[in-house]
């Protein structure tokens, strides 16, 4: 039950992206609708095919790998600091590269450690992006923007699934049917709350008040 | 630390998951409301800073119009109360009953009429002089203070002198213009309202900025009296400098010389394009 919300939701996102943002949407917002069909192409995948089932370690260390690529260039993307562009680079490099060495290795077990890695890089990226926004700047800056949300779905997600993830390659078979739910429940979380960032970005565009036409009183004209 | 229990062998999962996932909620949860309070109160500065800047502007915009005004009320009774009855009395001389007149009257009333033209001539000079000085549209802010400073000097009543250290090439004519202005008003001040004895004006450079620097030994102005007027209803000549500063994104400080003795305006502007000579200025 829990596993078909959970599919259901991801639709969501997608279904908002299309209907809203399509037409006006930033690069950034495309980069995560990538990310959303990744995540739903994954989960139907894991959802219909026995041998993705069966090899669902490999699955979800090859998603892993994917998610922390794409999310690594949305945040990329979002961020303006040019060390932290650097940094974001050079940390997601480095991720896919032992990411991949340990999926060669290792690839009939899930990757506990590169997966709490990789969230650790997600939290540290986003708590990045919250120290940005919150940089004093000349004009008032509302920082309720659709990337914001997205942003605040993915901290979210992340922080509750961090200790599960940690553990996950220790847990038996029974314990991860059972506890699997905080899962399930946090990315349905995060769906939701992404879908109101697009429905969101749709009302922003629409109410965005027109440009402000000042008169130039020094000019030679008048004086 | 929970993490650390975590893979020690004889953990207990759901401890280490209640706990870690509730914290970590917690934390989130805590940062997101800690942002939102953050930056709804930034906003709430911000806006408030920008209503004081609107509030600034206001006044500043109406000081600058009430000026314009009072200038355009200057010239009409300049005009309406010297230059039409002279007019007038010229027309008098060469009214219709003049062809009748004897030849000796003729040119009497042709003589008189001539003087009264020269007259209004140099009156139309006068207010045309004070609306653009020839000397500065021609030869610069130079030879435009000097000879403002000349005038005074003449008058004997202050003793005042200019120097220009660091003057070689002339700045965008509007500009020059709107700087003359600024001193005017400052000398313009200083003669009404501080008693001085003597008045010395010093131009230079430092690097792209440009220095005026006056000083006198009259009652002067600090810069917190400044401010107070600038903010206050009354001081519309300070206000009128301080919307001609912002056109030229220049600033003014206002201070009491270390000995006491002296007050000092200084007025500091960016050398950059906007004071740089333009081509349709030469």
């Amino acid at each position: 039950m829990q596993e078909a919300i959970r599919l259901l939701s991801s639709l969501l996102p997608i279904i908002f992206f299309v209907i809203f943002c399509k037409r006006k949407a930033s690069k950034e917002l495309w980069v995560f609708f990538v990310y959303c069909i990744i995540s739903l192409i994954f989960d139907v995948f894991l959802a219909v095919s026995a041998w993705a089932f069966d090899h669902r370690f490999s699955v979800w260390n090859f998603y892993g790998i994917l998610e922390i690529g794409v999310l690594s260039y949305f945040f990329y993307l979002i961020i303006n600091q040019r060390v932290i562009k650097v940094l974001i680079l050079l940390s997601s490099i480095l991720y896919i590269i032992f990411s991949l060495i340990y999926f060669q290795i290792y690839n009939d077990y899930y990757n506990s450690i590169m997966s709490t890695i990789g969230s650790v890089i997600l939290l540290i990226l986003a708590l990045c992006y919250f120290l940005n926004t919150m940089k004093p700047t000349a004009e008032p800056v509302n920082i309720f923007t659709p990337v914001f949300l997205i942003v605040i779905a993915l901290l979210v997600n992340i922080s509750s699934t961090l200790f599960l993830i940690a553990i996950t390659n220790r847990m038996t078979v029974g314990e991860m049917t059972k506890y699997w739910g905080i899962s399930n429940y946090a990315i349905i979380l995060m769906n939701l709350t992404v879908s109101a960032a697009f429905i969101l970005f749709h009302y922003q565009k629409k109410s965005k008040p027109p440009e402000s036409h000042t008169v130039d009183f020094t000019s030679r004209n008048d004086r | 630390m929970t993490l650390l229990q975590a893979f020690s062998p004889d953990y207990n999962v759901s401890t280490v998951l209640f706990f870690g996932t509730i914290g970590m909620l917690a934390l989130t949860i805590g940062l997101i409301v800690f942002i939102s309070f953050h930056q709804r109160k930034v906003i709430r500065y911000q806006q408030q800073l920008q209503r004081m800047e609107q509030d600034q502007q206001k006044t500043l915009l109406n000081a600058s119009i009430r000026l314009q005004e009072e200038e355009r009320q200057r010239i009409a009774a300049d005009l309406h109360d010297d230059a039409g009855p002279l007019l007038a009395t010229a027309r008098l001389y060469l009214n219709e009953n003049f062809v009748n007149l004897d030849k000796q009257t003729q040119l009497q009333s042709i003589y008189n009429a001539k003087q009264i033209i020269d007259d209004t001539i140099q009156l139309i000079r006068n207010i045309s002089h004070s609306l653009m000085p020839p000397t500065l549209k021609n030869f610069g802010l130079e030879s435009a203070v000097n000879d403002l400073f000349q005038k005074i000097s003449g008058s004997g009543s202050m003793n005042a002198s200019s120097r220009f250290h660091d003057y070689r090439e002339r700045l965008k004519a509007e500009n020059e213009l709107i700087i003359f202005r600024i001193i005017q008003e400052l000398i313009n001040n200083i003669l009404k309202h501080s008693n001085a004895s003597f008045i010395h004006l010093t131009q230079n450079t430092s690097g792209q900025r440009f220095f005026i620097r006056i000083h006198h030994d009259g009652r002067g102005l600090t810069q917190t009296d400044f401010e107070k007027l600038g903010k206050s209803n009354v001081g519309l000549g300070l206000k009128n400098i301080q919307s001609r500063l912002k056109v030229l994104q220049g600033k003014i400080f206002f201070e009491k010389d270390m000995s006491q003795t002296y007050y000092k305006v200084t007025i500091e502007l960016n050398r950059e394009e906007d004071l740089k000579p333009s081509n349709e200025s030469n």
